[in-house]
């Protein structure tokens, strides 16, 4: 049985906009789900929604094989760790991971067991008798989770809880979050707008835009074969880089070439957004210098600007592939004139800048979406030719077929 | 603005110095004139000292202290005041403490509506309720006690208190509610559990207001309470003239009873001063 | 002006825990809501019936006299003269709160030594029992004993010694002379906006080399503008409410040249039997603070709305 599940839930402030529109999706016991998007996607209201803390315009929510829509929060069986964590600021440490048993009515003596056994579990029992003015941010961010486990909840709800912490931290706090997650086997939904944090902590990741949801999966799915434009965009830092493609007899190609078999875009619905027949992305690291092999895009370009980052360069790529502009997934300009590729390639690379360059990219790591619904019609994910192409990889591909 | 630590104020005032100049002499010829100004601003209490010391010199201080004037001492005005004052803070604290948080964390239809009728009385003069509150005072057989004068002054201090107490309440995140209540607190529960506890500053600030603004009171008192035993400090200065100015040799007394008469709010004041400038910078209409 | 998310319609009750059930709404508001019905609600009902009557004190044997009472009180030059002073004194109050009050303000803020100590000085007269400062001008200026004739005789100007509270002229100027020392809470707005007015203005006129009156009047004055409003409109609540200053160091007089409302309506309210005509002159000076009160929450509104 699914801990928790959603059916068509929606939210709607003034009958006509809607914050968080048809979301439909379980999450079974102990896992970790993400609930990924920029902000203003309508995530947070989702997760308030599951807390309790918005109602439900229309839609089923169950905790548990039990309807909660109209259930107050404190009787869903659910915790939450906020933002600011909101912790008490005139209470002990001691009191505020109490205080929640103590209007549960849990008896003094299991309430202390229980605060002292969450504290030992998250290492703040040393500081059980301080305020939280006086803890670090990290360890202000483990009592609010403390306050939240100590109930024991069916789940546990976190709204972008290390979004106030240093990246240091932040990284620190991921694997512990992870790691406690995992000891407990907790049902747990995440919101976040750090794909970071969704990639590395998440089972399944929910990308949400526009209050829809765009894409479940795993992270790794979500990466390599993202569902639409919205999400190739979305997932990935350097994002994706796009550019138009040619679409005649529903046949697409880039530079003359075929990458795309007919009938894999219909033909009257391509060339209906600003000119633009097709969209094609590739990611960062997906393209490489050199001559192209027989599977592979071959482009020519010069290096207009390079970012050194110590371990791999970012190179802007100035290529005669026509443009498009794409924004929060949507095709917003056509043929936008000379383009510019971007590229990661390994080590320093501070040689390239101002150079002429061939650039060549396997024709299998190409993404094409239809210009004027945003859907992916082609997603391959291929792998740069210098390394050995794993049976995970044509396992995904056979996965992806299945998918369409 | 409420939650402006002193040290962050300080800190700001620090940074302000030489803005203004671009010499010494600038900065000179300013403080000059500030002084002198400042100067000015002494002069009537100066002369109020000076005149409290003419013919009998310090007695005239001890026999203010020391005795019965018209029916009631000095000791005895100060009580009745701070009496008076206390009673005032509490209502209007537990008043607008109950509905600031409902202001800001309730959601109902016409809550603004309500909220607007419950400022608009900000400002109404107690001259022009005198009338009613007389006759309310009377009916409710409170005359002449401290309540009856509390209660009057409280109701015209509830539209600041509700004002100061929702723009506080505004200032703490919704989350400590959600968190209160999700953690299985009731309303009533949050507010005393959490609300109260975390508006500590605003309620300093509201509470020295309240019992600044009662030991202000002269006309309640004085519409309100005729027995001369229940005079408040600053009625007295209306009563202790009857008694001390008649004759030119009293001068002095009645000075020296007006500097006496400053005493309970000027402790007040000058104990909390900070919470008082910090609670009526918040009531009025900032930047 | 926008409307707020929080002004009502279809977001009303969006959330499941901020609805407040009846008794929640009656815990909460029920203490306020009674205060209200009882002192302003049935006050100003009380007021407005009072007005059309000719009662005493004891409230007792009341007669209807329809408008009469108001008839009276707009033919009677006093009460006009008595809303004359208390604007002219507003008035006198709002012009010296932005000169007198923008300079202290601004001279304290700018850094000198001893700013906390000067600041009390400015600011604690009024926080005090207003009653008690009026009590001591009053005493001060007495003709025969007040220190400052005995000041001026004792250096020779026995000429500059005035009868200040008996010449009607001189009284008049008395009265401002106090609305200017109270000058209190126009300081303590400006100086806590100055605390958090972005200066980087002024700092680059500084380097322009612009020297301190006229970085105050240009460009420190056009910042502060909305203090300015704040000043104002608490000014003229002020000069509503300033009842002991004129009555314990005038009591209107001489001969009613310092009258103000205040001291008008209390002198009928207080009299004991042309009640029903004070709470006429009452209800005027109510509607007046109401409509005042509203503008001010209406620029409150929109301050807040720009945030």
């Amino acid at each position: 049985m699914p801990s928790l599940a959603l059916e068509g839930l929606t939210k709607s402030y003034d009958g006509a906009t809607e914050a968080v529109s048809k979301v439909t999706l379980t999450v079974a016991d102990g896992e970790f789900l993400v609930l990924l998007g920029p902000s203003g996607c309508g995530k947070s209201t989702l997760l308030r929604m599951i807390a309790g803390l918005e109602t439900v315009t229309s839609g089923e929510l169950s905790i548990d094989g039990r309807s909660v829509a109209n259930v107050h929060p404190r009787d869903r069986d659910i915790a939450m760790v906020f933002q600011n964590y909101a912790l008490y600021p005139h209470m002990t440490v001691r009191k505020n991971l109490a205080y929640p048993l103590k209007l549960g009515g849990v008896p003094k003596s299991e309430r202390n067991a229980r605060v002292e056994q969450t504290a030992a579990l998250l290492e703040i029992d040393s500081e059980l008798e301080r305020r939280p003015g006086s803890l670090s941010g990290g360890q202000r961010q483990r009592v609010a989770m403390g306050r939240a486990l100590v109930r024991e909840p069916s789940v546990f709800l976190m709204d972008e809880p290390l979004s106030n912490l240093d990246a240091r931290l932040r990284m620190q706090m991921r694997s512990e979050i992870s790691q406690i997650q995992r000891r407990l086997a907790i049902t747990t939904v995440y919101v976040t707008h750090d794909q970071v944090e969704a990639m590395t902590m998440a089972d399944r990741v929910v990308v949400m835009n526009k209050g829809r949801v765009q894409q479940i999966g795993e992270p790794t799915e979500v990466y390599e074969h993202p569902a639409n434009l919205f999400v190739a965009g979305f997932i990935g830092s350097p994002p994706m880089n796009f550019f138009g493609a040619r679409c005649a007899g529903g046949v697409v190609t880039v530079a003359g070439r075929e990458i795309a078999p007919a009938g894999t875009l219909e033909a009257d619905s391509a060339g209906s957004v600003t000119g633009v027949e097709a969209v094609v992305g590739v990611r960062p690291e997906q393209i490489q210098f050199g001559a192209a092999g027989p599977d592979e895009l071959a482009m020519a370009g010069k290096v207009a600007a390079v970012e050194t980052l110590g371990a791999e360069t970012l190179c802007h790529v100035q290529v005669d592939l026509p443009g498009v502009t794409v924004e929060a997934g949507e095709v917003t300009q056509g043929d936008a004139g000379a383009n510019s590729l971007l590229v990661r390639t390994p080590g320093n690379r501070s040689d390239l800048s101002g150079q002429d360059a061939e650039l060549r990219v396997a024709v299998g790591s190409l993404h094409v979406f239809d210009p004027s619904t945003g859907k992916t019609v082609v997603s391959r994910h291929g792998t740069p030719r210098d390394e050995p192409r794993g049976s995970e990889a044509e396992n995904r591909r056979g996965l992806e077929d299945s998918q369409t | 603005m409420m939650r402006l630590t002193g040290r962050r104020r300080a800190a700001a005032g620090r940074d302000s110095e030489d803005r203004l100049y671009r010499s010494r002499l600038d900065r000179t010829i300013m403080t000059t004139l500030l002084i002198a100004m400042a100067v000015l601003w002494l002069v009537p209490i100066a002369s109020a000292i000076d005149r409290a010391l003419v013919f009998n010199g310090w007695r005239n201080f001890s026999e203010v202290i020391t005795g019965d004037i018209g029916g009631i001492t000095l000791w005895q005005t100060y009580w009745n005041s701070f009496a008076i004052a206390a009673l005032h803070a509490v209502m209007v604290i537990a008043v607008s403490s109950l509905a600031g948080y409902g202001f800001a964390k309730f959601e109902f239809r016409g809550k603004e509506l309500m909220y607007y009728v419950t400022l608009v009385f900000l400002a109404v003069p107690a001259t022009s309720v005198l009338v009613p509150l007389f006759f309310i005072t009377r009916e409710l057989d409170l005359r002449d006690t401290y309540l009856g004068v509390a209660m009057a002054e409280a109701s015209l201090t509830m539209p600041f208190g509700v004002l100061l107490m929702r723009n506080f309440a505004d200032t703490i995140p919704d989350t400590y509610i959600e968190a209160a209540s999700m953690d299985g607190a009731s309303h009533l529960r949050t507010f005393s559990g959490v609300f109260l506890p975390m508006s500590r500053p605003a309620l300093l600030s509201l509470g020295s207001l309240s019992v600044m603004w009662s030991l202000q009171d002269f006309l309640f008192p004085a519409l309100l309470l005729s027995d001369h035993g229940k005079t408040t400090a600053a009625q007295a200065v209306f009563r202790f003239k009857e008694y001390l100015a008649v004759t030119p040799d009293d001068i002095g007394k009645y000075n020296a009873s007006l500097v006496l008469l400053a005493v309970p709010a000027l402790v007040v004041v000058v104990a909390s001063l900070r919470f008082i400038t910090r609670g009526l910078a918040a009531g009025g209409i900032k930047e | 002006m926008r409307s707020s998310p929080a002004a009502g319609g279809p977001d009303v009750g969006r959330r499941l825990t901020r609805r407040p059930g009846i008794g929640a709404f009656a815990i909460f508001f029920g203490p306020l809501i009674a205060f209200y019905a009882v002192f302003y609600f049935f006050s100003v009902g009380f007021l407005i019936r009072t007005s059309f009557q000719k009662v005493s004190l004891s409230f007792r044997d009341a007669t209807n006299v329809g408008l009469e009472n108001y008839r009276l009180l707009i033919d009677d030059p006093r009460f006009i003269d008595a809303v004359r002073n208390n604007l002219v004194f507003a008035g006198v109050a709002i012009v010296a709160a932005m000169t007198i009050g923008f300079f202290i303000s601004v001279a304290l803020w700018s850094g000198v030594r001893g700013r906390a100590l000067l600041y009390a000085v400015f600011l604690l007269p009024t926080l005090m029992p207003i009653a008690l400062i009026a009590a001591v001008f009053r005493t001060m200026l007495e003709s025969r004993f007040g220190s400052i004739n005995e000041f001026l005789r004792g250096v020779g100007l026995d000429a500059l010694a005035q009868r200040w509270l008996i010449d009607p002229d001189l009284a008049y100027g008395v009265i401002m002379v106090m609305f200017v020392y109270l000058i209190g809470l126009p300081i303590l707005y400006y100086t806590s906006n100055l605390s958090i007015i972005n200066t980087s203005a002024l700092e680059s006129a500084v380097l322009d080399g612009a020297n301190p009156l006229r970085l105050m009047s240009q460009i420190l004055f056009p910042i502060m503008r909305n203090t300015h409003k704040t000043v104002t409109l608490s000014t003229v609540l002020m000069s509503f409410r300033a009842f002991d200053i004129v009555f314990f160091s005038t009591g209107g007089g001489p001969a009613g040249r310092t009258e103000i409302t205040g001291t008008y309506v209390y002198n009928y309210t207080t009299s004991g039997i042309k009640v029903g005509f004070g709470s006429a002159a009452a209800v005027l000076v109510l509607l007046v603070s109401l409509i005042v009160s509203a503008v001010q929450l209406r620029i409150y509104r929109s301050a807040g709305a720009q945030r």
